[in-house]
């Protein structure tokens, strides 16, 4: 066998991501038992068998009727969404500190989830009844953010990195400013607003997840078509292009999926920052920067970091629940600014 | 044999003009160099070759074929390039590093074991083997350089452009790695185009030279058409000097400011 050394990286990313993998599968398993009212394991178990077998006798006896309802309509629904949102932001930071190379880049620096948070403030405040307005209204404004981003940063059909942030940056403040102003024409739909925007799961149910599933599913898989890209594009744009990669198309769509990602995850649980910054850069460290392996890692690592942000926020001051944006925040601000301070170190 | 025609190619960067009118011909088993001062549009010439930047006017052709007809991973399949320098500062492995230069040429996922023994094979040629699990951010300069032109060998190109390769070398590393080219045009048949600012090792290593100055060829030919010290003295503004070596066949240029 050639090159040992390498293979037995390999062996241990893989093993990496098994053991990650499970991990999650367990935390979701231990988060099922979590919550105000003590259910235990073997009745857990004992409800999803019913369940899957269509066992009636599950309404016969009260107690796991009601058990059986906040398992499948509470707790279920809250803990794969806040798992997909985890996979969604930390790709999409991902992804974006490759297309900047810069490890500071996250979806908020874009102004994207900006633009989503306000498409759905918008929408909240139009007064749309149809839960599918949310999404729709948070979905768009977030592409014609990227989209707006993306043609202020451009010069001579060239994405100038410096510009991209800045402009990014201008963009989040006016729509910070939008939303601060559609909260103050809010009235009574304020608390509605200022809850969703907070960042939680409070709200889940399986209407948002058939949403997401599909946003995060083909914005997954169109990010796993371009890890190659995206290795390249680390190395600079010059050499990207000489070693086979169309830079210009390639950024585009990889912006498109990022936007695609962030507003689904934005739109369904507000504005939890600092997930897709931390994450990947974690990753970064245990896996390496070949995003052929960085991609998924990130994936799980950000579902067990939201899962278990969500899980201990909702059961630490029980039955009160902290957002789980402030969790993230306070984590994930001094973070940045540890990133920033290293950066400026190694310049 | 490959044959790469260059027809006229101007290129300019918004108002200014970088090159003009740029022909000349090359096949496989030649080395050509590109020589001038700074800002004589040396390095603009080589980019435009792989239309990593496109020419506004003119044309490239590969074995009579439009290049600008081909996608972006047909070209990198047919042209490896050298950058001047190679900033990354992410830990990929020199064997991570190497692979990508396979990139261009796998389907989504997997390397297969030719893939591999690409790798070894280029990686042994520039004596970068054991460089193979060190990490580049930890790599020297000389280090760097070799493992770049590994990585570009592994695209198993037809035309290999370089620029400066032998910019961040020490006086052994830069014949070294001049030699090896040498021997690679020789041997594969490559048509090897290279931008370099040491003259002296261009005049020991091309088989034809191109002189520019302002954007445009001032001459170009065969090298010992090419350096004459008028030449040199019209377009550096230094005086050269033509010093023969008997013993080898060949000569040396030494330079001294303009009185």
């Amino acid at each position: 066998m050639k090159f040992p050394e390498y293979f037995r990286k390999i062996r241990l990313k893989n093993m990496i991501l098994l053991f990650e993998g499970s991990t999650l599968l367990l935390m979701m398993a231990i988060a099922l038992t979590v919550g105000p009212v003590k259910i235990s394991f073997k009745e857990i178990y004992e409800i999803i068998w019913k369940i899957i077998f269509n066992d009636h006798h599950i309404f016969v006896n009260n107690k796991l009727f009601s058990h059986a309802v906040i398992i499948t309509q509470v707790r279920l629904p809250r803990i794969i969404l806040s798992v997909l949102v985890g996979i969604s932001l930390a790709s999409s930071g991902m992804t974006l500190q490759a297309l900047f190379r810069n490890p500071l880049a996250s979806p908020y620096i874009l102004g994207i989830s900006s633009g989503a948070a306000f498409g759905g403030a918008f929408a909240i405040l139009m007064g749309f009844k149809k839960a599918i307005f949310f999404p729709i209204f948070s979905l768009s404004f977030a592409f014609f953010t990227t989209f707006l981003v993306y043609k202020l940063s451009q010069r001579d059909k060239t994405i100038i990195v410096g510009n991209l942030l800045l402009s990014g940056v201008a963009i989040a403040a006016f729509f910070s400013a939008m939303l601060s102003f559609s909260l103050y024409l809010a009235g009574e739909k304020l608390y509605q607003i200022i809850f969703w925007l907070m960042g939680g799961f409070w709200l889940s149910n399986w209407n948002k997840l058939f949403i997401l599933f599909p946003m995060v599913i083909l914005g997954i898989t169109g990010l796993f078509f371009f890890y190659k890209e995206m290795n390249l594009l680390l190395l600079g744009d010059r050499t990207a292009m000489d070693l086979g990669v169309d830079v210009e198309r390639t950024k585009k769509i990889l912006l498109f999926l990022t936007s695609l990602l962030t507003s689904g995850a934005v739109c369904m649980s507000g504005m939890i920052g600092f997930v897709g910054l931390i994450v990947p850069h974690m990753m970064r460290l245990l896996i390496g920067p070949d995003h052929r392996y960085l991609l998924p890692a990130s994936c799980i690592g950000g579902g067990l970091l939201l899962l278990f942000v969500d899980t201990f926020a909702r059961s630490i001051i029980t039955p009160v629940e902290v957002p789980v944006g402030v969790f993230t925040a306070l984590i994930g601000a001094p973070f940045f600014l540890f990133l920033l301070k290293q950066q400026r170190n190694s310049q | 044999m490959i044959t790469l025609n260059i027809k006229g190619i101007s290129f300019s960067y918004k108002t200014i003009k970088a090159i003009e009118d740029i022909t000349f011909e090359g096949k496989g088993g030649e080395i050509i160099g590109i020589i001038g001062p700074n800002g004589s549009g040396k390095s603009t010439l080589l980019r435009c070759i792989n239309r990593n930047l496109s020419p506004q006017i003119g044309t490239v052709l590969l074995d009579g074929t439009d290049i600008s007809k081909l996608s972006r991973n047909n070209i990198a399949c047919k042209f490896g390039v050298v950058p001047q320098n190679s900033i990354i500062n992410l830990p990929f492995s020199g064997m991570e590093i190497v692979l990508m230069g396979r990139y261009p040429r796998i389907k989504r996922y997997e390397y297969k074991d030719e893939d591999f023994n690409i790798a070894e094979e280029v990686m042994k040629v520039t004596g970068t083997l054991e460089l193979s699990n060190k990490l580049f951010t930890e790599m020297s300069g000389g280090e760097k350089q070799r493992l770049i032109i590994a990585r570009c060998l592994a695209q198993e190109p037809e035309v290999l452009l370089l620029d400066e390769p032998t910019l961040h070398l020490d006086i052994k590393h830069q014949f070294e790695i001049m030699e090896f080219i040498h021997h690679l045009s020789r041997e594969k048949k490559l048509l090897v185009i290279v931008v370099s600012h040491d003259i002296n090792l261009a005049i020991n290593y091309c088989d034809k030279l191109i002189l520019l100055s302002d954007g445009k060829i001032f001459t170009a030919g065969n090298v010992k058409d090419v350096i004459i010290p008028e030449n040199l003295r019209k377009v550096f503004h230094v005086e050269a000097k033509l010093i023969k070596d008997i013993e080898k066949k060949s000569f040396y240029i030494v330079f001294s400011p303009l009185n």
